[in-house]
Parts: structure tokens; C-alpha cells; sequence
């Protein structure tokens, strides 16, 4: 697995649909992401890092027509595949790698 | 349930910008999400869902691009994407280029849809092969003018002539819409039973007429209600058919709805309601005698050629038969002239239109057309001048480019495809701005009449696919020359940094110059164009019609059926007496008309006069208006000689007349007219289909001319006669009030006879609001040039304040450095302004060259256009210079501030 490395949006919407299991779709990774990271994201944008992570080989996809309660809005459920899993273990290893031991030395100053 | 709608016109843009393959899946994520959001605050998530689309706008596009296999079109997909990237890096450009461009493409656009729904389009999508429709007109002036056809005419075509498979007869007409909350006149085609049948249209719900449901053959009236009265009327109940609509006071029974598209053959005109020509009773002018009429031409016919037969055979099957026609029916086949009638045959490719209002039209829409054309060539300029601008900036980045070995032709296909990209984004905007504005112009109200007319000016494949041409087209205009030009930075000058040019040479006739010349040159043609628009309408409105109709309003009325011949006089004495008597009433009057086109005046008459020899085709067909004593006193009519119609001009006196000047003139010259007498031969007078003959009229009175037959009428001649003398069952009622005339509007408002289908003034008016209906169309495309031209002048004036300074903005360098090696600022600005005077005066020569050939052009072409007005133009282009002078003088100014060792930092 060379390509394994996933950029910052991208690990953002896999840690959503991971967290998010079963329930995960467009609107509601879009919110996970929102609400938690606190960062305004588009639905062009998440929809196009999806197809993206699709065609990786990250992700599957199963298109559901609309369920009762859904108000006739079909929703295209996202899964993570094993390689995916990997991608996210991968990533976020490499990342507590490098910050291990970083002290920045003056946290109040963002430029 | 739609408690909170989504923005549209977002949701739109998102839904074709988004990949087909999400594009469901990501409209409900967010419709849910908006839902959410609404329910706690509609207007905040109204301004959340907006965001969101306006962010994900580019990567859709992106997202979409990378779907496409690279292979494909190679470079293609790299320089849309790098022409993304470069958008989304300076939004400024991109969001200026794009709204002025569809601003541009809108106006253009618009005009496009009018004209292709009055010009070109078919009556409906629906009809089964249109290639074979033919319209048939009965033509005069040796088939210069084309007109309507008889009914006893097109019976014969029919039975005679075998080139069509069938032939249907359509007229257009008025019914009153009996409707419980909104009765109203509504439009209507009188048909033949076949109508629909020949045009292969079948209704969606219910069915068409059966040919024997016309002409006296069915007992029952029927009706096909179109879509939008379907709607209006009965709630798109799909079991409608069988209900009853009443028309003009009589039930007809419902036993279909029409395709939604389905238009008159007039002007893309909404139809409301079809029913059959002809049926038992009569309805609206189609009774037995009105139909056997062979001179009431009436009828539009429509015809399919049948199989085989080609237009010019059956053109000639036709020619024998107006032969016959004119042998059998001498008189009724002539036309006023004397000349033979003859049968005409247009092929539906023409259109719908007779061929002579397609001329009339298309020429107008031509001028339209040309405005909206300039206004886009202005946007096209400015964002030349932004896009050169950015060339110039970016020609560190070509040099680059060249001298890694790209090929100048690579650079120029990667600087056009920016400029397409941009098109085809302000195209998609045009069209949608165009089909919203087209939306607030579909319907226009009548006043004579009340008559609402609904105009269907839908998007079609031809308006898309002239909306696409357009953008691609300003692409090229807008994009071409900066790509050039951006595409040729001389390498090594440009690599190091140096973005002046380097040579001390300037061309004399750079690009930018061009641009600035021509963007004067323009806006001039549009401070002209706009004066002359103006000054013509003012003097249109404000012409003299010879009268005064100050606190006058009118009201058409009918005389009781119960009033014979002989009650007549005495009835409309009393009415005009009980109206003096109200108070705020200064006078009233009857007439049949009213002068300077206010209301039509169907009353004229052949005259005849003793001893005068009348030339070859020369027509002495006269209007005039029988009118109450003191009528013209009402009206200030200027009495020149004699006097006007009085109180003794009653029935049993001899009939007498007041004429115009130019009426004397022509028949007496200089002598005086009073007490000389001329014929009529025949009088056809309003409601009055008999022609009166014989009589003889003495003139008592001459008045100055005036604009009385109003604006269509060219003649001076026009008389006017007792209506005491011979009363007409159609009258108009005028009253003058004491203060105003929306007062006397008031008062004939209780007049109004909602029973009375035929009268031509249906609620009351204003006597001033009548003479300028008839301008009507004319102001509302005066004001539309006029709009054009103040547009397209902010436009020009922003583009030439752009370039101007853009180009004094490159020298700060060089002005810097004037200044420190010792030249006086004073020269320096003197410099500067020098050349901005010369490209100024370049243009506005230009301008002026170009505009006033124009303007006499039109002058002599059209009646009633004014002559360019000097205060206007000088003060237009003062305006220019100034814009000129600033835009050169400010940033020359900030130059000399700066200290030169920090202007030589700038790059």
C-alpha cells in the first residue's frame, strides 16, 4: 500500500464515516465534520473527496432509494473498506509520530 | 406542505454544476439539512444553503473534471482545470466578468426570445409534421399586404382546390368569462371542427371537436379550454371534461383541454378557449349571415399540403381558383383600390405571421436587437480591458511557459479556454437572468377591451442554442486579443520581473489605446443613441393633436334594443342632459370617436365631389366623427371659418359638416368651402354594417388641422357631422369634469354595462390615457433603448476608467523615475493628460462619425424620430472626457507621491 497517505480533508471524512458507522451519508459525515472539527465544509467539496477516496480504493458505496421517514430523499451510504481502515491507522500513526514530543512555544501566537 | 422553499435559483446552479452520478444524492442531503435548519430560522438557512452552493461551485467543477478520462481531450481538461484554479485564485475577475457578460448575454438573449416567439415559432411542439402546414391569405396591392380570408371563400378552397389533405379556418375573438370570483374577457380562436384534427394536436384530457361539431352541424356548444384556464378555473380537476364554462352569457360544455403550448398563430398570443365557428345561435360573429359574407374577411386559413404536392403547385391550384373567384364576385373581390384580390400561399417555415408584419417586425426588432447587441460589445470591451490588464501582470508567468518550450498556439488555446470557461458560466447566468425578465413581460392589459394578453415566451431549443452561440461568440470577442497579446511577453525583460515594456518606443497603437478609443466611441454612440430615443417619445406624447383632451374620460355605450329608429334622438338627448346635471360635470357629449387615436374610429366614408376628377387609384376615404352639439368646443377644435356642429342641426335640416384645411384645400383650394356640398357614396359607420349612399352634406365650418386620425392615421382630412342628424346604435359617452378626469371616470364607472360584450371601451378612461395607449408598445421600447443606452453608458464608462488608468498605472515606474532624474510634475501630468486627450478625442470623433450617419439614417427611415440633440451629446461626451481626464490624472498623481525608490520596488 503505497498511496496510503491521506491528506487532511480527506482523514476528516474517514474518521467521520468511521465514527459514524452505519448512519453514514452525505448530510450527516457534512455535519460530524462541521460539528465536531468546527470547519465550515461544502457539500461540492465532500462529495467530490468521496469520490475521490472511492476511486482509491478507501471507500464503498450503497445507494439507498428513499426509506420511510426520509421524505423521499434517496441517500448514498458510505463504508469503509479494509484498505481504508488501514489508510486511517496509517495516517493518523504517522501523524501522533510526528507530533510526539512537539512543544510550540507559543501556542497563543496562530500566524 | 411547502412550508420553506429553497432558493431556487441556488439549488439550480448546484444541481448542473454537480455530478450527475451524486447529483440526487447530495440536492437531498442538503434539502434535509436546509429543512432542519428552517424550521428553527427560515432566513438564516436560506443564507446557509447559498453559501453552501456558492462553495461548492468550483470543486463540482473540479470534482467533474477529474471524472473526465484525461485522455479524451489531452490539454483540453488540464487547461479547464488550470482556468478553474486561476478563477478561484482571483474571484474578483471571474465574478465581474461573468456578471457583466450575462447582463450583456441576458439583454441579447431576451430580445432573441420575443423575436422567436413572435417571429419564428410554431403554434405548438405538438403539431404532427409541420413541414407540410401551409397559411393561406387573401392578398391585395398586387399581394403586397396580406390579409384575412371569407368564409364563403375558404368553403370553395376547400371543395376546389385538391393540393391540401385539409384545410381548417381559425378566427380570433373576445368572450366574456363568466367566473364566479374573476369574471373576465378572455381570449378565444372561433374554429373550424377539423382544427385540431388538422393539426395533429390531440388534447391530453378529453378530445378535440369532431369536424360536424362546426357550421351549424352540431346542436351542442362545446369548448376546448387551454391548459392555464384548465387551472385557473377548475383546479387541474382531471375529470373536468363535461363541466360547464359560461361564454358571453351562454353554458358550454367542456369536452377537452388543450396541450399546454398551444398558442395563437398572432405573436405567440395565449388562447384561453377554443369553440367551434359557427354553431347553432351563432357565438361572436359567426352567425349564417355573417358567414356567408363573401366580403367579411375574417378567417385565417390553415392548410396540410397533401403528400407530394409541393407549395408552388398548390400555390397555382390557387391562383385559378381566385381567377374564378374574381370573375364570379367582381366587387367583393376588389380591394379599396379597385384592384383584384388574390389567394396567397406561406409555408409554416415563414412562420405564423403574414409575411408583411414579419417585415414590420423583424426590422424592429432588428433596432432592438442592435442596442442589445452593443451593450454586450461594451461588456465584451471591459473585460478585454480586465483580461489585458491581467495579461500584463501574468507575462512573467507566459515567459515562463515560452521558455520551457510550450508553443505560443498552446498558450493562446490555454488563455481562450479561461475565456470560454468564463463565457459559458455568463451564459448560463444570461439565460436565466433573460427567462426571469421575460417572466415580468409576458402579459400586458389592454385597456380598451380590459383584455389581459398572455404572451408564451418559454425557453426553447432554438433560444438555448442561441444563448450558447452568444457566449461562446463574447469568449472569442472578449478573449481573442488579450490571449494574443498576453501570449507574446518579449522573454527576457518579462523573466526578470520588468512588466512595463521595456523598448522606449511606445506603439502608437497599442491594444489598450484601441480599446479606450473604442470604449469612447461606443459610449458615445449610447449618450446619442439614448437622447434621441428620449426626445423622440417626449414629442410623440406631447404632439399636437389639434385638441384639448384635458379632464375628459370616455365610455362606450350601446343603445337599449327596446329604443327604436325613431326614440333614438330623444334617448340620447336625455342622456346627455342627466349628465350635465351631475355636479362636477362641465359637459357631456356623445360621439362615435374620438380624435388623436383615442378610440378607434370606424366610421369613415367614400367621399364625392362634383367636378372634381379623382386620379388613378387615388382613395378618398375620409374619417369622421358624427358628434352632440358643442362637442368641439369641449375639445378646443381651433375654428378657423364658418361654425361648428350646433343645436339646429337636427333631423329634417339639411346634413351638414365641419371639415379640416387640408380637406378644403384638396377640393376648393383657396376659395372659401362654406356653403359648398360634397357626397358620400358610402358611409360605413360603427355597429352599422349597412352602407348609407346618397347623401349630400353642406359645409358650415372649417377648423385647423390636427392630429386628429391620431398616430397611425397619415392623412389631414377628416370631418366631422351631427349625430343628431343620423344617430348610430354605438356611441361613445365623454364627459368633462370641472376639476379632473379621473373624477368623470368615477361617474362612468356606474355606466358600465357588464352585459355588453361588443363595446370597444369596456370600464371607463381617461381621454389622455386613451391618445397614449396607442404609443403603447413604442414607450415601452423607448424605454427599453433608453435603458439599454444608460446601461451600456455605466458600462463603457466603467470600462474606460479602468483601462485608462490601468494603462497610467503601469507607468508609475517610469513617472517615478521622470520625476527623480529632474522632470517638473508639472510636465510629467501634462504627459499623462496628453495622451489620455488624444485617445478621448480619437474616440469621441469615432463616436460622432459613426452615430450621426446613424441617427439621420433612422430619421429618414422613421416618422417621428428626432434630430440628435446637441446639449445632450456635448454633455455626454463632457462627461467622457472628465472620466477620462480623472482616470489618467489618479493614478499619475499617486506616481508622483511616491518617493522613487519605492515605485522602482513595484512591480
Amino acid at each position: 500500500m503505497a498511496a496510503s497517505f491521506l491528506a487532511e480533508f480527506e482523514l476528516y471524512v474517514m474518521l467521520a464515516i468511521a465514527r459514524l458507522g452505519d448512519d453514514a451519508y452525505g448530510a450527516a459525515v457534512r455535519n460530524e465534520i462541521e460539528e465536531r472539527a468546527d470547519r465550515p465544509v461544502s457539500i461540492g467539496a465532500l462529495y467530490a473527496t468521496l469520490h475521490r477516496l472511492g476511486n482509491k480504493g478507501l471507500l464503498e458505496f450503497e445507494e439507498a432509494d428513499p426509506a420511510p421517514g426520509q421524505r423521499g430523499r434517496p441517500r448514498k451510504y458510505c463504508r469503509l473498506t479494509p484498505d481504508g481502515r488501514y489508510a486511517i491507522e496509517h495516517s493518523t500513526a504517522k501523524l501522533h509520530r510526528m507530533m510526539d514530543g512537539v512543544a510550540l512555544a507559543d501556542p497563543g501566537n496562530r500566524r | 406542505m411547502r412550508e420553506h422553499r429553497v432558493p431556487r435559483l441556488s439549488r439550480w446552479l448546484l444541481s448542473i454544476t454537480l455530478h450527475v452520478a451524486d447529483r440526487r444524492f447530495a440536492l437531498a442531503d442538503l434539502d434535509e439539512e436546509f429543512e432542519r435548519r428552517a424550521r428553527r430560522a427560515p432566513a438564516d438557512a436560506r443564507r446557509w444553503y447559498r453559501g453552501q452552493v456558492a462553495r461548492s461551485l468550483i470543486p463540482n467543477m473540479k470534482n467533474r473534471l477529474a471524472r473526465v478520462p484525461r485522455t479524451v481531450f489531452g490539454d483540453l481538461v488540464g487547461d479547464i482545470r488550470f482556468a478553474l484554479r486561476t478563477l478561484a485564485s482571483t474571484p474578483v475577475v471571474g465574478f465581474v466578468t461573468i456578471v457583466s457578460l450575462a447582463v450583456g448575454i441576458a439583454a441579447a438573449t431576451s430580445v432573441f426570445t420575443a423575436a422567436n416567439a413572435f417571429l419564428m415559432r410554431p403554434v405548438s411542439t405538438s403539431i404532427s409534421a409541420p413541414d407540410e402546414l401551409v397559411s393561406i391569405y387573401t392578398t391585395a396591392e398586387g399581394g403586397e399586404r396580406f390579409g384575412l380570408t371569407s368564409f364563403p371563400d375558404y368553403v370553395d378552397l376547400r371543395e376546389q382546390v385538391d393540393a391540401f389533405a385539409d384545410t381548417a379556418a381559425v378566427r380570433m375573438g373576445v368572450l366574456q368569462l363568466q367566473s364566479t370570483d374573476n369574471p373576465r374577457r378572455i381570449t378565444a380562436e372561433i374554429v373550424t371542427g377539423n382544427y385540431f384534427d388538422m393539426l395533429g394536436i390531440v388534447p391530453p384530457i378529453g378530445r378535440a371537436f369532431a369536424p360536424d361539431e362546426s357550421v351549424f352541424g352540431s346542436a351542442e356548444r362545446v369548448a376546448v379550454i387551454s391548459h392555464h384556464l384548465w387551472q385557473s378555473e377548475f383546479e387541474a380537476r382531471p375529470d373536468v371534461v363535461g363541466e360547464t364554462i359560461t361564454l358571453d352569457g351562454t353554458p358550454f360544455v367542456v369536452i377537452g383541454v388543450a396541450p399546454a403550448d398551444l398558442t395563437s398563430r398572432l405573436l405567440a398570443l395565449k388562447i384561453a378557449v377554443w369553440v367551434p365557428l359557427g354553431i347553432p345561435g351563432g357565438t361572436y360573429h359567426s352567425n349564417a349571415e355573417e358567414l356567408s359574407t363573401r366580403a367579411d374577411r375574417e378567417h385565417t386559413v390553415v392548410g396540410r399540403l397533401r403528400i407530394g404536392v409541393t407549395a408552388a403547385q398548390a400555390q397555382s391550384q390557387l391562383d385559378v381558383l381566385s381567377a374564378r373567384l374574381q370573375q364570379e364576385h367582381g366587387e367583393a373581390w376588389q380591394d379599396e383600390r379597385a384592384q383584384p384580390l388574390a389567394l396567397a400561399l406561406v409555408p409554416a417555415s415563414e412562420g405564423t405571421l403574414p409575411p408583411d408584419w414579419l417585415t414590420a417586425l423583424a426590422g424592429f426588432s432588428s433596432i432592438v436587437m442592435f442596442a442589445a447587441g452593443l451593450v454586450l460589445l461594451v461588456a465584451c470591451f471591459n473585460v478585454a480591458g480586465l483580461f489585458l490588464a491581467r495579461a500584463g501582470k501574468r507575462s512573467r508567468e507566459m515567459a515562463v511557459r515560452l521558455a520551457l518550450g510550450a508553443s505560443r498556439r498552446r498558450l493562446v488555446t490555454m488563455l481562450l479556454t479561461e475565456s470560454l470557461l468564463l463565457g459559458v458560466l455568463a451564459g448560463v447566468l444570461g439565460v436565466f437572468l433573460s427567462t426571469q425578465a421575460m417572466g415580468w413581460m409576458d402579459s400586458v392589459t389592454l385597456p380598451i377591451g380590459d383584455l389581459s394578453m398572455d404572451f408564451d415566451f418559454s425557453l426553447d431549443r432554438r433560444v438555448l442554442g442561441f444563448g450558447f452561440l452568444l457566449s461562446i461568440a463574447t469568449s472569442v470577442v472578449f478573449g481573442l486579443a488579450p490571449a494574443l497579446e498576453g501570449s507574446k511577453p518579449s522573454l527576457l525583460p518579462a523573466l526578470q520581473g520588468a512588466v512595463t515594456r521595456p523598448s522606449g518606443k511606445r506603439r502608437r497603437l497599442s491594444l489598450r489605446n484601441l480599446l479606450v478609443v473604442g470604449q469612447i466611441a461606443m459610449a458615445l454612440v449610447f449618450v446619442v443613441g439614448a437622447g434621441v430615443t428620449l426626445a423622440s417619445f417626449d414629442e410623440l406624447l406631447e404632439a399636437d393633436w389639434g385638441i384639448n383632451p384635458e379632464r375628459i374620460a370616455m365610455l362606450s355605450r350601446k343603445l337599449p334594443e327596446e329604443i327604436t329608429r325613431d326614440a333614438t334622438v330623444p334617448y340620447y338627448r336625455d342622456l346627455v342632459e342627466r349628465f350635465e346635471a351631475l355636479p362636477n360635470v362641465e359637459a357631456a357629449h356623445l360621439a362615435t370617436g374620438a380624435e388623436a387615436g383615442a378610440a378607434t374610429i370606424d366610421t369613415t366614408a367614400e367621399l364625392y365631389v362634383d367636378g372634381y376628377e379623382r386620379a388613378e387609384g387615388e382613395s378618398l376615404t375620409v374619417p369622421l366623427n358624427s358628434v352632440t352639439p358643442g362637442y368641439m368646443e369641449m375639445l378646443d377644435i381651433q375654428l378657423l371659418r364658418g361654425r361648428t356642429i350646433g343645436p339646429d342641426d337636427v333631423e329634417g335640416a339639411a346634413r351638414v359638416a365641419v371639415v379640416t384645411e387640408s380637406f378644403a384645400q384638396r377640393f376648393w383650394g383657396d376659395r372659401s368651402p362654406i356653403g359648398e356640398q360634397f357626397g358620400i357614396t358610402s358611409l360605413y359607420q360603427m355597429g352599422n354594417p349597412k352602407p348609407m349612399t346618397g347623401v349630400y352634406y353642406e359645409i358650415i365650418g372649417v377648423v385647423a388641422d390636427g392630429g386628429y386620425q391620431g398616430f397611425e392615421g397619415g392623412g389631414r382630412m377628416y370631418f366631422w357631422t351631427a349625430l343628431y342628424q343620423h344617430p348610430g346604435p354605438r356611441v361613445l359617452m365623454l364627459l368633462k369634469g370641472s376639476q379632473s378626469a379621473e373624477a368623470m371616470v368615477e361617474v362612468l364607472r356606474g355606466e358600465m354595462d357588464p352585459t355588453d360584450f361588443e363595446v370597444a371601451i369596456v370600464t371607463p378612461r381617461t381621454f389622455e390615457d386613451l391618445i397614449s395607449f396607442q404609443f403603447g408598445f413604442l414607450v415601452f421600447m423607448g424605454k427599453i433603448l433608453a435603458g439599454a443606452g444608460m446601461f451600456g453608458l455605466a458600462l463603457a464608462t466603467m470600462g474606460i476608467y479602468g483601462t485608462v488608468s490601468f494603462t497610467v498605472n503601469r507607468r508609475t515606474k517610469e513617472l517615478a523615475i521622470r520625476q527623480a532624474i529632474g522632470a517638473l510634475p508639472g510636465q510629467i501630468v501634462r504627459d499623462v493628460l496628453r495622451e489620455g486627450l488624444v485617445l478621448t478625442t480619437w474616440g469621441l470623433v469615432l463616436g460622432l462619425g459613426v452615430v450621426l450617419p446613424l441617427a439621420a439614417l433612422l430619421r429618414s427611415e422613421i416618422e417621428g424620430v428626432s434630430p440628435v440633440e446637441p446639449l445632450s451629446t456635448i454633455l455626454g461626451a463632457a462627461i467622457l472626457l472628465v472620466v477620462a481626464i480623472a482616470a489618467a490624472m489618479v493614478p499619475a498623481r499617486r506616481a508622483l507621491r511616491l518617493s522613487p525608490v519605492t515605485a522602482l520596488r513595484q512591480d
